[in-house]
């Protein structure tokens, strides 16, 4: 029972904050976002070179931040912006280009595809810690940590920061918002910004607890949109629940059936919420409409 | 006039014009590594999985081979033949690694070298037909003994054998430790691809139980997970006291690392030979995690690995001197069947003297540590010595825990 | 099939004329030569571009059926792979554990497609848009799933190496050479290609184009789009299991890794490059698509750089150039390579005018 809890938890903690970005970026723009892997990749190699070059393990955190929000948003305004009339599944289909084949061709260019460790590189070991009598890593509490951070600041941004209201009137309606003077295109990039960054960092955290290997990693971010859906495709907050609801189903059936069936559990969950109940737990029942 | 149509419309009909003119240009000339020495060169083709899902393993493989023959043709070559490496990258795609095989009979390679995962096993062996080829990989059938298929070769034995060495130094270090075969609990663990999970299930598994070891758990794990803490609670779970893991590396470091986080005391064994393990193992740094290893290891200080980094260093190779091993062997073995086959090569003559193959000379045994022989009825290895390696903390270095061991290829025929 | 208006002088006096798909003598005669071409192709070029011909013919049927869903009936699907998995499986499992000779096999592989075809269209009737994307992503890790499992149920040497199969043969007549693969790929992916033409001049194909563009109009106007949406699934899942059954026996082996949610997503591009919605344009994008990654190979390889500079760079290169041409044709030209031969049509039609008069009368 332990077990469980302690693998099903940071799982829950990692694909809530790959959702989280998925939700973000659907909010603003309708669009999923396919890249989530390879700039997950990205974010990865990037931290470790950082490390690399001798910046300490604390600072290469909000720097990969920050990178991916730079990278966020020029994207946003050089592939994304210029699919604004298109149909909606032409933008995905970008995002499927430059995360699947894009970046990972530009990252298997720079350093080659082999499976690194780094965690040496970084300067403070990957521990163990006692918490509530269960035993995670120091990254996985890390993990934990950010989510809940990231989840309580994004709700609080959206429902009470200026630029989080505006974000949330453009994405109910981009002409009418246009109209009242809020400028949508700062808008939009601040949600990818946003959504990029935080999936850089996820990347790279993750890579330090379990070694980079963008195969694994690319099926992690995939599994992480039934999570993104279970809990509603536009709501920041059923992240949570869909996350956790993902991450319990498919360790439980890890530890007691079979690992490979676990692989398609949040899939097979994913057709079952979008038979049953195709926007989620608390997402808004007209957002499925939409074509 | 309206010119935006036929603005929008150039610029890509250029592009295309120029890939396919491109494509379609010289391509007789092919490509590759040949230094200009002079005299032709002998070409072999050689594809591998460069940048598809398990690169980690078979691009240092391809590398090794190719920072071997760039060394050669820079020191002249074979008397003056530079040999000319047609790469290819198959991504592990069956599909693509049948349409290389096809590619290079039809450019009529003296012979091929093949690289990748026994998913593309079946693919490969539709297309390569009658093609000399050296596998890059465990020697999987229909190349070892008993009947094997004349243009089959492997540097290497068969998985059958690795299986029977697995259980062999098992039962050594129980012993060292103290502990009967009816003491052992074993956990089996595999990834989901058909060489490993078959080997597993069908080899090591009767051959355990048959010598008195208790086999509580036969894992498979999927190749797309490499945080394997929930594998490892199992085995836990089971009572286990050693496992024996064979091969991806990826999972192999990945759950010795897990074994270790969950403080698990029993013996952890996965296969070393397989690029990316040794490296492993030193992240790992773990007293209970050992490889079982085919080849010499850079801690033995042998002077083989002095050229091998030599040859990285001037040939700019990207993966770690120790996983390079297995393909300069690879190298060491191509180099002497073409040396002695001759210019020009032709298959049949090549087929002839690789049928009939000996490389025992210091260098190689250095590296492979037993020599390579070939004969009609093996094209795998007679035996095959290995021993098990495993992190030293003072001397903070991989380094051999037990000796050399010596096991017969034992073939693999029929079900 | 054309938008174009064929312009002055070509006027249909009887019924028969007016239904005729190739109408006009420009287009007679290209349609012969390009005829022609096709057939003489082998003994014009060496034997690895007819044995890239014979994958682009492959493609080309693959790419058709995923341009019924897709294209026609707007249903977008990243499925694409599994339900070539399940052709190759059929066929693997048909003539290897049952005993089903050629072409049978081929066969049950199809009636196999359809009815997971059906299968997959039932829940995906209340899904429209990105909601069937993801839909179609879970259908394609859960038959992964199924394949792979079946493959590791199987032990010994079978189990290890995968289903092989025969080469196919009529009577002593076997198809082992590139050029006697090619003539039989290009034979049935002729018949495919002549098949999605006419399917949108029946029925269902005018149902999808409604369905296509406003489903809940469609169904206001009386359309049945519960059937007409399971028509397509269940037509698109047959002929992908037919390009399925094709490809495993191309590559003589079956193989649950071949499966990847890359190969959809390349399919998806060929539709979408040729051209959505257009046979043609699935025609023309499946060639462009296969050919150009392969071409690529071949030009990069005749740059003859070093060994070390093709792996560690033009290799990745390759992935990245993939990548680039999606996502530049979605940009610029997102009616694919069809749109692009539009416009140029367009412009020298109409020269040396720039565009058309506002009211003119069209067909």
């Amino acid at each position: 029972m332990t077990a469980l809890f302690e693998n099903a938890i940071p799982l829950a903690a990692l694909y809530g904050l790959i959702a989280v970005g998925y939700v973000v970026i659907y909010r603003a723009s309708g669009v999923l976002n396919f890249a989530h892997g390879g700039l997950m990749v990205l974010g990865a190699f990037i931290g470790f070179a950082l490390a690399g070059i001798g910046i300490v393990g604390i600072v290469v955190f909000p720097l990969v931040i920050l990178a991916g929000a730079a990278i966020g948003g020029l994207f946003y305004r050089l592939a994304m912006r210029p699919m604004a009339g298109q149909p909606v599944w032409a933008a995905v289909l970008v995002t499927i280009g430059f995360g699947f084949f894009v970046v990972i061709g530009i990252v298997q260019m720079i350093w080659s595809p082999r499976i690194r460790d780094f965690s040496g590189d970084l300067g403070f070991a990957n521990g163990n810690h006692e918490v509530l009598g269960l035993r995670f890593s120091t990254i996985e509490l890390v993990l934990i940590a950010s989510f809940v951070v990231v989840e309580a600041a994004l709700l609080a941004f959206y429902r009470w920061s200026r630029s989080g209201i505006r974000m949330r009137a453009a994405s109910q309606d981009h002409h009418l918002s246009a109209y009242r003077g809020i400028n949508i295109d700062i808008v939009f990039a601040l949600a990818w910004g946003i959504a990029t960054g935080l999936v850089m960092y996820v990347g790279f955290a993750y890579s330090v607890d379990a070694r980079l290997d963008m195969g694994a990693i690319g099926a992690l971010a995939l599994k992480a949109f039934p999570a993104a859906l279970a809990g509603g495709m536009d709501s920041v907050g059923g992240v949570v629940a869909g996350a956790l609801v993902i991450a319990f189903a498919e360790v439980y059936v890890q530890l007691e059936v079979d690992p490979l069936l676990a692989e398609a559990v949040p899939y097979l969950a994913l057709l079952l919420v979008l038979i049953v109940r195709p926007w989620g737990l608390f997402g808004t029942p007209e957002a499925v409409d939409r074509v | 006039m309206n010119l935006s149509n036929l603005k929008r419309a150039l610029p890509a009909l250029v592009l295309a014009g120029a890939v396919v003119l491109a494509g379609c240009g010289d391509d007789d000339e092919g490509s590759g590594a040949a230094s200009g020495n002079g005299g032709e060169p002998y070409v072999i083709g050689a594809t591998s999985d460069i940048s598809g899902p398990v690169a980690a393993t078979y691009g240092p493989i391809l590398e090794g081979l190719r920072v071997y023959v760039d060394q050669l043709n820079d020191d002249g070559g074979i008397d003056g033949h530079p040999i000319e490496l047609l790469i290819r990258d198959h991504k592990s795609d069956p599909a693509l690694v049948a349409s290389d095989a096809k590619f290079f009979n039809q450019r009529e390679t003296t012979g091929i070298f093949y690289a990748g995962p026994s998913s593309t096993l079946a693919s490969y062996l539709q297309s390569a037909q009658d093609a000399p080829t050296l596998y890059g990989n465990a020697c999987y059938p229909p190349a070892p003994p008993p009947e094997p298929a004349p243009n089959f070769f492997c540097v290497g034995v068969s998985p059958a054998t690795d299986a029977k060495a697995l259980v062999d130094l098992l039962l050594a270090h129980a012993e060292e430790e103290g502990k009967a075969p009816e003491d052992l609990k074993l956990a089996l663990v595999a990834e989901d691809i058909p060489g490993c999970r078959v080997v597993n299930k069908d080899v090591i598994a009767p051959d355990a139980e048959s010598r008195g070891i208790d086999v509580v758990a036969n894992e498979v794990v999927p190749v797309t997970v490499t945080n394997l803490t929930p594998t490892a609670e199992k085995i836990d779970r089971a009572g286990a006291n050693a496992v024996i893991h064979y091969c991806l590396s990826a999972q192999m470091v990945a759950l010795g690392d897990a074994l270790g986080q969950i403080e698990w005391p029993g013996s952890y064994m996965a296969a070393g030979n397989i690029p990316g393990m040794i490296d492993g193992v030193a992240e790992v740094k773990n007293p209970n995690f050992f490889a079982f290893d085919w080849f010499g290891l850079p801690s033995d200080d042998l002077a083989v690995f002095d050229d091998i980094e030599a040859a990285a260093e001037a040939h700019d190779a990207k993966a770690p001197i120790v996983d390079l091993r297995w393909g300069w062997s690879v190298g060491i073995v191509l180099h002497q069947a073409l040396e002695q086959c001759g210019f020009p090569c032709e298959r049949s003559k090549l087929l002839e003297v690789m049928g009939a193959l000996k490389v025992d000379d210091p260098t190689f045994l250095e590296l492979f540590n037993s020599p390579l022989e070939w004969s009609e009825g093996n094209h795998a290895s007679p035996s095959k010595t290995y021993r098990l390696v495993g992190w030293d903390d003072d001397k903070q270095e991989v380094v051999g825990t037990t000796d050399w061991i010596s096991v017969d290829e034992v073939g693999m025929g029929g079900d | 099939m054309s938008s174009v208006s064929r312009g002055a002088g070509y006027f249909h006096r009887t019924y028969s004329q007016d239904l005729q798909q190739v109408n006009t003598r420009i287009r007679r005669v290209g349609l012969a030569g390009l005829i022609v071409l096709v057939l003489l192709l082998p003994t014009l070029v060496s034997g690895q571009y007819v044995d890239l011909a014979a994958q682009s013919a492959i493609a080309v049927v693959g790419a058709l059926a995923l341009n019924i869903l897709t294209g026609y009936a707007g249903q977008l699907s990243l499925g694409h792979a599994a339900l070539l998995g399940v052709g190759g499986f059929a066929t693997g499992i048909a003539a290897t554990e049952v005993g089903v000779p050629w072409p049978l096999d081929i066969a049950v592989a199809m009636v196999a497609g359809a009815v997971v075809g059906f299968v997959l269209g039932l829940p995906a009737l209340r899904l429209r848009g990105l909601y069937l994307v993801l839909a179609t992503v879970a259908a394609h890790f859960i038959a992964v799933y199924a394949f792979s499992h079946y493959q590791s149920s199987r032990s010994g040497i079978v189990g290890l190496t995968g289903m092989t199969l025969d080469r196919p043969a009529i009577g002593t007549f076997e198809f082992n050479t590139p050029t006697r693969w090619y003539y039989l790929l290009v034979a049935v992916a002729a018949v495919v290609a002549l098949y999605n033409v006419n399917v949108l001049r029946t029925r269902p194909g005018r149902a999808w184009i409604a369905i296509r563009d406003r489903d809940l109009v469609a169904s206001a106007l009386g359309i049945a789009v519960v059937r007409y949406k399971l028509t397509a699934f269940v037509l698109s899942s047959s002929l992908a299991a037919l390009a399925g059954s094709l490809l495993v026996y191309y590559n003589g082996s079956v193989s649950a890794e071949s499966y990847t949610l890359n190969l959809a997503i390349t399919y998806l591009v060929m539709v979408i490059v040729g051209g959505l919605g257009s046979t043609a344009g699935a025609i023309v994008g499946a060639i462009f698509v296969t050919c150009s990654l392969r071409l690529l190979t071949f030009a990069l390889e005749a740059l003859n750089t070093s060994s070390q500079f093709q792996t560690d760079y033009l290799i990745p290169l390759q992935v990245v150039l993939f990548g680039v041409l999606t996502v530049g044709f979605l940009l610029f030209e997102p009616r694919g390579l069809i749109g692009i031969w539009n416009r140029l049509r367009t412009y020298v039609e109409l020269w040396p005018f720039g565009r058309r008069p506002l009211a003119e009368r069209r067909r």
